[in-house]
């Protein structure tokens, strides 16, 4: 399963542990150094679409300053989905920075 | 109005079953995610909106077209009966011939079992009208000529239809707003068959093309409306060219309309099996 940017950094919200949706959109943000700003409505197509491939399970409703909550949390599944995503992207990178310190001195001169 | 009321808005573009679910929770986080900006709020307004749309649109996609074509079926036979009452209560019909007290009494109660959500009710008293005799009235519209298999072709929707209801897979009944849809189709109905400025087969078919329209606005988020009316247009094609073929009608006048007609239901069904597995392909491939 491929996950795009908001996916990515949706699900690595939840590393330290449960959010609830509007603290995932937040950790979103600041993981990403503010380049992903999930919606509301893309959170919850994220959301929905990781418990159904079962990389992300959802706890029970709580009342929280008058606000419904639910915490979501990683499975397993999720965590091994994220680490290969993460793997695959440095994998990604580095061959690409290898190539560029490569050519270099090749482009300088 | 507040931003709540707003969020509950927006949160119908949910389906039911989402809506009752999650509601809550999706609206109390938009408003915490926009809460000090109006143009946040309608940036996450907006964006939840296309999410409900989109969510609606993969659940008809994961339906199969089968389930799909049966419950078109069951709403074409709805439409069915909605113009025939149209017809029944047209003035110029009115003035000349009354149906029978069994008809006028299951006619309605197809319609009332249908929208209170009890579809084998439905199924059977739609079952009890066909074989209670409507065919010999408008057996009678197609003049002493018309042959057996033109009436056939009229009825075969509304019968499998009507089948369909009873033995089908029954949903919960729920509340009334899963059927909004009948309400314009009421009204449109209604028009007509109080208003003599049109013929009573002109009425019908303007009738028709309004649900039509309807039904093609929402083809990217339901299409079984869609597939409904060009069942009953395809009934309609099948019963004019029999008509035509039988030379009960202007030949040279009808057969290409209704040759053309009559290719709306299955353009309608393969158009949607396409655009199905399409979506689902496209769900499969968007990952996460």
């Amino acid at each position: 399963m491929e996950l795009r940017p908001a996916g990515y950094f949706a699900l690595a919200a939840m590393i330290d542990g449960p959010l609830h949706g509007y603290a995932i959109m937040r950790r979103a943000r600041e993981l990403s150094d503010g380049r992903v700003r999930l919606s509301t409505g893309s959170l919850y197509s994220v959301l929905e679409r990781a418990i159904g491939e079962s990389l992300v399970v959802a706890g029970d409703w709580y009342l929280e300053g008058g606000r419904q909550r639910r915490d979501y949390a990683l499975t397993p599944a999720g965590r091994t989905a994220l680490q290969h995503e993460s793997e695959r992207m440095a994998q990604a990178a580095r061959a690409v920075n290898v190539r560029l310190r490569a050519t270099a001195g090749v482009q300088a001169a | 109005m507040t931003r709540e009321r707003i969020g509950r808005l927006v949160l119908r573009c949910f389906p039911h079953q989402a809506r009752a679910q999650r509601g809550r929770e999706m609206l109390d986080t938009m408003l915490d995610a926009s809460s000090g900006s109006t143009r946040a709020f309608a940036f996450e307004a907006a964006s939840l909106g296309f999410a409900g749309l989109r969510e609606r649109a993969s659940a008809g996609a994961k339906m199969s077209t089968a389930s799909l074509v049966a419950e078109a079926f069951r709403r074409a036979t709805v439409i069915w009966i909605a113009l025939v009452l149209t017809v029944l209560l047209h003035p110029r019909l009115q003035s000349h011939w009354r149906p029978p007290h069994v008809l006028a009494l299951l006619i309605p109660a197809v319609l009332i079992c249908w929208v209170l959500g009890y579809r084998r009710a439905a199924g059977v008293c739609g079952i009890a009208m066909l074989t209670a005799g409507l065919e010999r009235r408008f057996g009678s519209l197609g003049g002493p000529g018309s042959p057996l298999w033109c009436l056939l072709a009229w009825y075969a929707i509304p019968f499998v239809g009507f089948v369909l209801m009873v033995v089908g897979h029954s949903p919960p009944a729920r509340a009334l707003r899963g059927r909004a849809w009948l309400l314009p189709l009421s009204a449109i109905a209604l028009l007509f068959a109080s208003v003599d400025a049109f013929g009573i087969l002109p009425g019908v078919l303007i009738g028709l093309s309004a649900l039509t329209t309807v039904g093609l606005l929402l083809i990217a988020i339901d299409p079984r409306l869609w597939i409904a009316t060009a069942l009953v247009w395809t009934a309609t094609g099948v019963y004019l060219s029999a008509m035509s073929a039988a030379q009960a009608l202007d030949q040279a006048q009808v057969t290409d309309v209704a040759i053309l007609l009559a290719w709306a239901a299955p353009t309608a069904i393969a158009l949607t099996h396409a655009q199905a597995g399409w979506r689902r392909r496209a769900a499969r491939q968007r990952g996460i």
